[in-house]
């Protein structure tokens, strides 16, 4: 190996040469000058930076003390805190977009009862016997969901049915509602069922799974 | 006792004792006027992590890192403001009369000077090693550079300091 009279002198002096290799570099040191050399500047080196050594003022140490102390203690949350945080951000997020993406409960229970036609125990109609071709087969209370409405069962020529609940409040807008220019009415598409709603004279949802039907209905019933 | 008052009186126990070590590595590592503000802000950084549910292992060698961090931020900030002051103080204490000290002052002031004149690196191998008492294993671990860089940094330095302080020595007695 090559002589490095200043790095065996660095690693005898910061305690890198142990047992055999230490007593070697020791008797080697004896007889090679350059070594003996770098040894003793750096021992005198490391007494002169030794001699630096200097005592912090008191009153750094009350200044520490005092500024310690008006730290909060765990002002920064540990990491799991912070995971956690996140995670309940996200659930928040994703739990309020389902819930503001669900159907409204009205809606859906209006159309089961279309599809079940449920119609509890006659009522007395709200709406005329004919609406346009179609004409009114019976009326009914429905219970949809809470919301008290008439169901008037219309079907055409064909039979097909289209069923307008007439609520006292106003109805949910269905998800991915399409509303009109003035926004008084909104019509959607769930499966094969056509909806359209409209406030006024009074709240009513129709319902059918004729398009021209539901169209023909709503048309009718406008003022 | 608060749970609060209990962290802070813990801290302060288990750090407090390493301030002279903290005090010396931020005195080689920006100008006087800034030690006490690195060491204040060395402490509460600590704090800051120490209760954050991350205390050190090893206290010592966790404080001088986050000094040599405080410190190095500290001079990047004065750089920017091109305040950048390295300039040693050579001033005696000025409520220290007594001749023996007045020496001894002498003597560190030199000391301190002769530091001040060796690379970053070297003054802060050779604080870390020969001032604050770390071995060159934690000091490679604190500066982030190998073993045997560390050990060549602070035998370089020695040197210089030695020579340094025989030149002052011979132009004293010439």
């Amino acid at each position: 190996m090559k002589h490095d009279p200043e790095r065996s002198a660095a690693a005898y002096l910061g305690g890198l040469l142990k047992g055999a290799r230490r007593r070697m570099f020791e008797r080697h040191m004896v007889d090679c000058e350059d070594c003996w050399h770098e040894v003793d500047l750096g021992r005198k080196g490391r007494s002169v930076a030794e001699s630096g050594r200097e005592l912090a003022p008191q009153a750094l140490r009350e200044r520490v003390r005092l500024a310690v102390e008006t730290v909060n203690p765990g002002r920064r949350r540990p990491r799991w805190i912070l995971g956690a945080g996140v995670l309940m951000v996200l659930f928040i997020g994703i739990a309020t977009l389902w819930l503001t993406e669900r159907e409204p409960r009205e809606i859906d229970a209006a159309l089961a009862a279309f599809r079940a036609q449920p119609i509890a125990a006659p009522a007395e109609p709200q709406l005329p016997d004919r609406l346009g071709q179609l004409k009114l087969v019976r009326a009914g209370r429905a219970d949809v969901e809470g919301f008290e409405a008439i169901a008037h069962v219309y079907a055409d020529s064909s039979d097909d049915i289209v069923v307008v609940f007439v609520a006292d409040e106003q109805w949910p807008v269905a998800r991915g509602a399409h509303h009109d220019n003035a926004g008084e009415t909104w019509m959607a598409e769930k499966d094969d069922l056509v909806l359209i709603c409209i406030d006024e004279p009074a709240p009513s949802l129709v319902v059918g799974d004729d398009r021209h039907d539901v169209e023909l209905a709503a048309y009718s019933l406008r003022p | 006792m608060s749970i609060r008052k209990r962290t802070h009186d813990e801290f302060l126990a288990a750090t407090l004792p390493a301030l002279d070590l903290v005090y010396n590595l931020a005195r080689r590592l920006v100008d006087r006027r800034d030690v006490e503000d690195v060491v204040q802000e060395t402490f509460t950084r600590a704090f800051e992590a120490w209760s954050s549910g991350r205390p050190p292992r090893k206290v010592e060698p966790w404080l001088a890192t986050i000094c040599l961090n405080t410190g190095r931020s500290w001079l990047r900030r004065a750089f920017n403001r091109r305040e950048m002051a390295v300039e040693p103080d050579h001033n005696l204490a000025a409520d220290e009369d007594v001749e023996n000290a007045a020496v001894a002052n002498v003597r560190r002031d030199a000391v301190h000077g002769a530091l001040w004149g060796l690379s970053e690196e070297q003054r802060i191998a050779i604080t870390l090693m020969d001032l604050d008492g770390f071995t060159a294993a934690e000091v490679a671990k604190i500066t982030g550079s190998p073993r045997g860089t560390v050990l060549a940094r602070v035998h370089r330095g020695r040197k210089k300091l030695a020579r340094i302080l025989e030149k002052e020595v011979d132009q004293v007695e010439t």
